[in-house]
């Protein structure tokens, strides 16, 4: 039997709120199975005041009998919004706007589509599944929360724009990919999986890094002293993709004793020539 | 308020000798009474349900600069608990360091009523007041730290006695405090010069004093000022392989003032807290062990020791204790951030958040060496439930420690996902004890009461305070040896907590905001001794202090229903 998939709509209604609105309850695991009414009957925190989801969303479609065959669409910009998609094990989310902050937190699987801006904290403790954001995202995509060190560990972020600091930050896995410019510190203690940046990024790669992969195709400033150049490679790979070099390929950060490779493109850092003289 | 009766439920109150009996209670202005009119009286129908005091929590870290210190250094432990404000609470953060009105409404949803802060620098009470007046629904003292005071190590190097116990209750009465609490005494000096004590006869530089002396002086002490908490100890070497020889050695010390027993019961003159902590054996990290059985075996011949277990519980948490070079190691062993401080002439402080594994040897032994001393101690009112909130785990996981002491199977289907090893070099595996309820009762009510000198809390005695819990828990249809998830459960949330003859929670959810008392100690010294020991404290201020004596003592209007318990002091 084929599956029939379900898509359901909120449509975001004129004049919505300007506080935060915590949206944690927007996901399939929670919308398969319910009414339209109930959905709408949903309790969620405007501010400090509690609403429903009815109050600022318009629904309609309708919904699946489980998680894995629910499409929820949202129609209109949320910036202010707070955890799209929270914990979501299956199914799929479109934003057609822009998104708020920690859109896809804690997520387990299923997919997130952003077709605009995201804000910071995309994807933070996420273990599986996939977020592809179409615009920019914040600070701390796929990081841990400020403390934890529970970072990304399984799934794919692709972030089509450029990125904000101190993405992947304690990263223990998956994978993360930038198609633009990145902020500074990308992969802030990282201890596993792999960031792939095709832009640029200030300074700073993977400081404190323990473990893992970073791949920088555009520009960067100097690398940190805890690096040390081991060889001139080829091409690199992330997540089973061939990317053409070459690269210098680093190693660190040994102020953390850390094993982690940073590869970052020959032609577009000429003044890293200096440390080929240290090649073994 | 209504007089309240609760009918037909199953009693369990080891005070008044009552075993799981169906009687009523009846409650009228804030005590227990022996009935009251029914037609006028609020009734709450307990037919199938257990009825027990409320709680009382004999070692918590609740409140004062190190938890907020804990608070400030854990941002993520805010983000896991979220509590949105009701109609009756206010809004709230926090797992092992929750915000003050947070900690108030679990335990009190859990049905505690009473809880004690154990360990507070004399010198930042003022703090600690003021976090007890934002904590409600419960009523709460704190233990000062004495066990690296300048003055106290002077006087005992000075074999001032009399002086000694006078200086100690003009701070107790100055800050509020409610009893002594020693941590790793004279180690935590001796770190403010970057070393440590590692035995009791190990002398404190700059004072001359030993570990032994300090227990034994202090305890004395505390005697003569009859206080009604007896002193409270974090042993030396707290944390490390082989540290049950020390902890034997620092009890054993204290019993030359040994007292008779009372109504056949053990009248304690030392509460060792945290025991867990207290009683590894081992000589190193790879082969530590429990050490348990050696402390069980101690306690069970003698009279005058009663502890609390500091059980672990797998979780990520914040340890803080006063104890700076404990938590310097913990430190370099975890590279976890950290914070160490030095408080004058008083104590020190330190906190490492840290996250206990069940796959990792040391935090399993850690875990077995808890139980292990809670089910090899055979008097239940020597032994208080605690986790150390939050350096052994968080203070909701409670229900659960309470479910491994009343059930084998509980234990053994736990140790499943603990450490092998572990598991293979200890005992846990063989003891088959199960407590009782009215064991349970003792060891989180009746007995710390007792221990606690509270006459009219732990049980439901006509006079007694009325703070009671009820549980929804048929006895007649759980076995709580084999349904433990269900009493779990159950003890999370308790169907009704009464707290001063007011019902406060209903069905496991705060319905009424109280503001509980502050206790604390008045132990009059007499008159002369007093004076003059209060003068020469004055003159130490100028040499020892960054502040003035007028601002270092708690004034009494600063505490919300503040509650002195007055004593005669035998000097």
């Amino acid at each position: 039997m084929s599956r029939i998939l379900a898509e359901i709509i909120l449509k975001l209604k004129p004049n919505s709120p300007s506080q935060p609105i915590d949206l944690r309850e927007i996901s399939p695991d929670i919308f398969a199975g319910k009414t339209k009414n109930e959905i709408g009957a949903t309790q969620i925190w405007i501010g400090n005041t509690k609403e429903t989801l009815g109050s600022i969303f318009e629904i309609i479609g309708e919904t699946a009998g489980t998680p894995e065959d629910q499409i929820i669409v949202i129609e209109g910009d949320l910036p202010n919004s707070r955890r799209i998609g929270n914990k979501m094990t299956n199914g799929k989310i479109i934003i057609n706007g822009k998104g708020g902050l920690y859109i896809g937190s804690d997520m387990k699987g299923g997919q997130i589509t952003v077709n605009g801006d995201a804000g910071e904290w995309v994807g933070i403790g996420m273990k599986g599944g996939s977020i592809e954001v179409d615009g920019n995202v914040g600070a701390y995509t796929g990081s841990s929360y400020r403390g934890a060190r529970q970072g990304m560990k399984g799934g794919m972020i692709v972030i089509k724009g450029n990125s904000g600091c101190e993405t992947g930050a304690w990263m223990t896995g998956g994978t993360l990919k930038i198609m633009g410019d990145s902020e500074i510190l990308p992969g802030v203690h990282m201890s596993g999986g792999s960031i792939l940046i095709a832009g640029g990024c200030p300074s700073m790669v993977g400081a404190s890094m323990t473990g893992g992969k970073i791949v920088l195709l555009g520009k960067t400033g100097e690398i940190l002293s805890g690096f040390h150049l081991e060889e001139i490679k080829g091409k690199a790979k992330i997540d089973g993709e061939k990317i053409p070099g070459p690269f210098y390929s680093f190693s660190g950060d040994i102020a953390e004793k850390g094993k982690g490779k940073i590869f970052i493109h020959k032609e577009n850092n000429s003044h890293l020539v200096k440390y080929e003289e240290f090649l073994p | 308020m209504h007089d309240i009766l609760i009918k037909n439920g199953t009693v369990f109150d080891p005070i008044n000798n009552i075993d799981g009996e169906i009687i009523d209670i009846a409650i009228s202005k804030g005590k227990i009474v022996d009935k009251v009119d029914e037609s006028n009286a609020e009734v709450i129908d307990a037919s199938n349900k257990i009825v027990l005091p409320g709680g009382v929590d004999i070692h918590s870290h609740i409140a004062g600069p190190k938890v907020n210190m804990g608070r400030l250094l854990r941002p993520e432990d805010h983000y896991r608990n979220l509590k949105p404000k009701t109609s009756v609470k206010r809004a709230g953060v926090g797992t092992s360091c929750p915000s003050t009105f947070t900690t108030g409404y679990e335990y009190s949803e859990m049905g505690y009523t009473t809880v004690f802060e154990p360990a507070n620098p004399p010198l930042k009470m003022l703090h600690v007041i003021d976090e007890f007046n934002d904590t409600p629904m419960i009523d709460k003292a704190c233990y000062p730290l004495f066990g690296s005071n300048w003055h106290v190590m002077e006087y005992l190097h000075d074999n001032k006695e009399d002086e000694l116990a006078a200086y100690i209750a003009w701070t107790l009465r100055s800050v509020k405090g409610y009893a002594c609490k020693l941590v790793n005494p004279g180690g935590v000096e001796q770190w403010k010069w970057g070393g440590d004590v590692e035995g009791l006869d190990v002398a404190v530089g700059n004072f001359g004093v030993t570990p032994r002396e300090i227990v034994k002086g202090m305890c004395k002490a505390v005697q003569r000022l009859n206080l009604p908490h007896s002193i409270h100890i974090h042993a030396n070497n707290l944390g490390m392989p082989g540290n049950y020889e020390t902890s034997i050695e620092t009890l054993d010390s204290m019993r030359e003032y040994a007292k008779e027993n009372t109504n056949g019961k053990p009248n304690p003159i030392a509460h060792l807290t945290h025991v867990q902590f207290n009683t590894y054996g081992g000589t190193n990290w790879m082969n530590i062990t429990s050490g348990a059985e050696h402390l069980a075996k101690y306690i069970n011949n003698n009279d005058h020791v009663s502890i609390d277990l500091g059980q672990v519980v797998f979780s990520d948490t914040t340890t803080m204790t006063a104890d700076g070079p404990f938590e310097h190691k913990l430190q370099t062993l975890t590279g976890n951030r950290w914070v160490n401080a030095d408080i004058e002439a008083e104590t020190g402080c330190g906190i490492v958040p840290i996250k206990y594994k069940k796959s990792n040897y040391i935090h399993a032994i850690m875990w077995v060496t808890g139980l292990e001393a809670a089910l090899m101690i055979d008097d239940p009112w020597k032994v208080c439930m605690t986790t150390d909130h939050p350096n052994g785990g968080y203070f909701t996981t409670y229900p659960r420690v309470v479910t491994w002491l009343m059930s084998q199977k509980a234990r053994e289907k736990y140790m499943e996902k603990v450490n092998k090893r572990a598991k293979s070099r200890t005992a846990l595996e063989s003891l088959d004890r199960e407590y009782s309820f009215s064991d349970v009762v003792i060891s989180t009510r009746a007995g710390t009461a007792r221990l606690l000198g509270l006459n009219d809390k732990g049980h439901l005695g006509v006079g007694a305070d009325a703070d009671v819990a009820v549980y929804n828990i048929d006895l007649n249809k759980i076995d709580p040896a084999i349904q433990y998830w269900k009493v779990r459960k159950a003890l999370r949330r308790a169907d009704y907590t009464i707290k001063d003859g007011e019902i406060v929670v209903k069905d496991g959810e705060v319905v009424k905001s109280v503001p509980g008392r502050s206790y604390w100690v008045d132990s009059k010294v007499s008159t002369d001794l007093a004076k003059s020991v209060e003068s020469e404290i004055k003159e130490k201020f100028k040499d020892y202090y960054t502040i003035q004596m007028s601002n270092y003592i708690v004034a009494e209007k600063n505490i919300i229903n503040s509650s002195p318990i007055t004593v005669q002091a035998e000097v």
